[in-house]
């Protein structure tokens, strides 16, 4: 099979050609795949763990369920979205394993960004993962799931065998937490900013 | 005011928190790798495409063998009875020699003949059958029918002796055979067997002229031929068989690893009849354990020289003995069977993973390599079997084996030891003591 090297985001022939491959256990293929999705990947598990490293192994998970299973995928769908499902299934199982059971957590204090209070345009990307990195890895969870993935407290608890009422309160409690991050973030940046 | 704030935070983060920053990492691909092979290596019995192919080889081949079974009982000429008359043997140059081999039931009839005559028995003087050998030629030509031999006809038998001559009545040896199907082969069974040899007479045999037709024709005389014992006796020839069975291996200071599939074919030459030499290729997947300090890679492999508190590893290899094999019969049907001898070993595919006390990620946390690794003649092999004769054909081969390797085995130079228990079906083919 001969493929080459790419740096562009891959297209749907391209893609097609990639899935051929790994169904083939074609380890170029598997590289290529790899390497394509490498970045949106990371983007996503980085967000339920801690630090980069562990990322990475959440990532290697999860492109071995894709490489294992990449039979079963229906290519008339979109490959980007069966995979953020392994790579967002991959991640809560990661953080099953950190934390053992979910459950419902207590917070020392509530903090409130004043609601005139502008956020500040140039916080980025990796900024927003370092504070999402601060949550606890239930609240980090929970936080990730509703406010970025956009699932509801039903499909959360299924997904992390907890209560729709424990995942309300869980989120409650992260939204306040992160809250108190990004107003000590804000303020700092400002303290910066004056000198 | 609150939603506001809800949603000021959730559309913040949700804004925010996408994105595609992260460049490729070379050595989180070397880790993705090693993960693929080892899923690729522990995936059981799935040792990949060259295996099943081995695997498909040896079905095919024990379908073949069973075929040929099916479609052709017989490998030795065939001999047909005929109900009324028994042409090609010219009385005046018969030989019948009929001979309890070793007390064990068994009958050997040979008969001589000149190819161009016949001769005509009529059957009222010889029992309602009489024998049509087919095909007659100079050719030694056998045949064997099983038979519950009278004891009229075993006594007649046990009264030859070798390179003896004796009186044979002519219609025992007849009748023993055309009462019964003629098969192949020489064969041993618990059953009374008359193997009939249609031969040349041997030159250093002794020969006399005897009465072998005295209710029949007494002018027509048979001289009876007694051959030695190696002319008439069957010993194997040689083997073919098919092996699998399962393995497990370990090493001096660790547990045993995990069982797995070993498959293979062999084969033996019989130097006498209780002695063989053999061959074999066989294929396993080998998954074991050794302490860290039992695995001497090469100089300067480990980072930093920490040694890991303990290896696992999987390793293909193709197991190719050569063996030396004492038969010890201990029934009619049955031998134990004593094997010892060396094993080259071809190390196809090898896969180590290395543990720590240390979680520093910066240790060499694996290892892997194809075709890197070969030992000539350097395994002991020692086996015990027990053999069970099936039938002239076939036998079955089970029993324990271990090997110990003289040298260390793998990029880590271990001393791996393997046991199992084996077994295996064979295809037997006999000939002639004597018989080139």
């Amino acid at each position: 099979m001969a493929l080459k090297m790419t740096t562009k985001p891959p297209d749907d022939d391209y893609l097609l050609q990639l899935i051929k491959g790994c169904r083939k256990k074609n380890r170029e293929a598997q590289k290529l795949l790899y390497q394509d999705f490498y970045g949106y990947a990371m983007s996503i598990c980085i967000r339920y763990v801690s630090n980069r490293e562990e990322a990475v192994e959440v990532l290697n998970d999860a492109f071995m369920k894709v490489f294992s299973n990449i039979k079963k995928f229906d290519i008339s769908y979109p490959f980007k979205a069966w995979f953020r499902r392994i790579l967002i299934n991959e991640s809560i199982n990661a953080t099953k394993k950190k934390v053992g059971r979910f459950k419902e957590l207590n917070i020392e204090e509530a903090y409130n960004i004043g609601s005139n209070e502008s956020i500040s345009s140039d916080i980025g990307h990796k900024e927003v993962v370092e504070m999402i990195q601060q949550l606890s890895p239930q609240y980090q969870a929970v936080f990730n799931l509703h406010v970025i993935e956009g699932y509801t407290h039903e499909e959360i608890g299924e997904m992390l065998s907890i209560s729709p009422g424990t995942s309300k309160s869980n989120l409650s409690k992260a939204k306040v937490k992160m809250r108190k991050i990004l107003n000590d973030y804000l303020e700092a940046d400002e303290r910066i900013r004056r000198g | 005011m609150k939603e506001y704030e809800e949603d000021n935070l959730v559309n913040f983060f949700r804004n925010r928190a996408e994105g595609d920053q992260y460049d490729f990492r070379e050595e989180d691909w070397v880790k993705m790798e090693a993960k693929l092979d080892a899923a690729e290596a522990a995936s059981g019995f799935v040792f990949g495409k060259y295996f099943w192919i081995a695997v498909g080889v040896l079905l095919s081949s024990l379908l073949f063998l069973t075929y040929l079974q099916l479609i052709d009982p017989s490998d030795s000429e065939k001999v047909t009875v005929n109900t009324q008359t028994l042409e090609t043997l010219l009385p005046s140059e018969k030989k019948i020699i009929s001979e309890d081999i070793n007390n064990q039931d068994r009958a050997v009839s040979s008969v001589e003949t000149n190819p161009e005559s016949t001769a005509k028995i009529p059957v009222s003087e010889h029992g309602p059958e009489s024998l049509k050998a087919k095909g007659a030629t100079n050719k030694s030509k056998q045949l064997i029918a099983k038979n519950t031999i009278n004891e009229k006809h075993q006594n007649t038998a046990r009264g030859i002796n070798k390179n003896s001559y004796s009186k044979v009545d002519p219609t025992a040896v007849w009748g023993s055979l055309s009462n019964n199907t003629p098969t192949d082969g020489q064969l041993v069974s618990n059953q009374a067997i008359i193997p009939a040899l249609i031969m040349p007479i041997m030159p250093e045999s002794t020969e006399q002229d005897i009465d072998v037709l005295p209710d029949y024709d007494r002018s027509q005389q048979i001289k009876i031929i007694i051959p030695t014992q190696e002319e008439i006796v069957t010993k194997r020839f040689y083997t073919l068989g098919l092996v699998g069975g399962l393995d497990i291996s370990t090493t001096k200071a660790s547990e045993w690893g995990k069982p797995v599939l070993r498959l293979g074919i062999s084969g033996e030459y019989f130097i006498t009849e209780r002695l063989s030499i053999g061959v074999g290729v066989n294929l396993s997947e080998k998954k074991y354990s050794a302490k860290g300090r039992e695995y001497s890679p090469p100089k300067g492999f480990w980072t930093n020289g920490v040694v890991p508190d303990s290896t696992n590893a999987i390793c293909r290899i193709l197991d190719v003995p050569v063996t030396l094999s004492y038969y010890l019969p201990v029934s009619k049907k049955g031998s134990i069977v004593f094997h010892g001898g060396l094993s080259s070993w071809f190390l196809l595919k090898e896969n180590y993973w290395y543990k720590y006390a240390s979680k520093d990620p910066d240790l060499v946390s694996w290892w892997g390599g194809n075709n890197e690794n070969q030992y000539w003649f350097g395994i002991l092999n020692v086996a015990v079997s027990y053999e069970y004769i099936l039938n002239n054909k076939w036998s079955l081969l089970v029993g324990p084996y271990a090997n110990f390797p003289l040298t260390g085995v793998g990029h880590g130079k271990v001393e791996l030891r393997s046991f199992g228990l084996r077994t295996g079906i064979r295809l037997n083919k006999y000939k002639l003591r004597g018989n080139k």
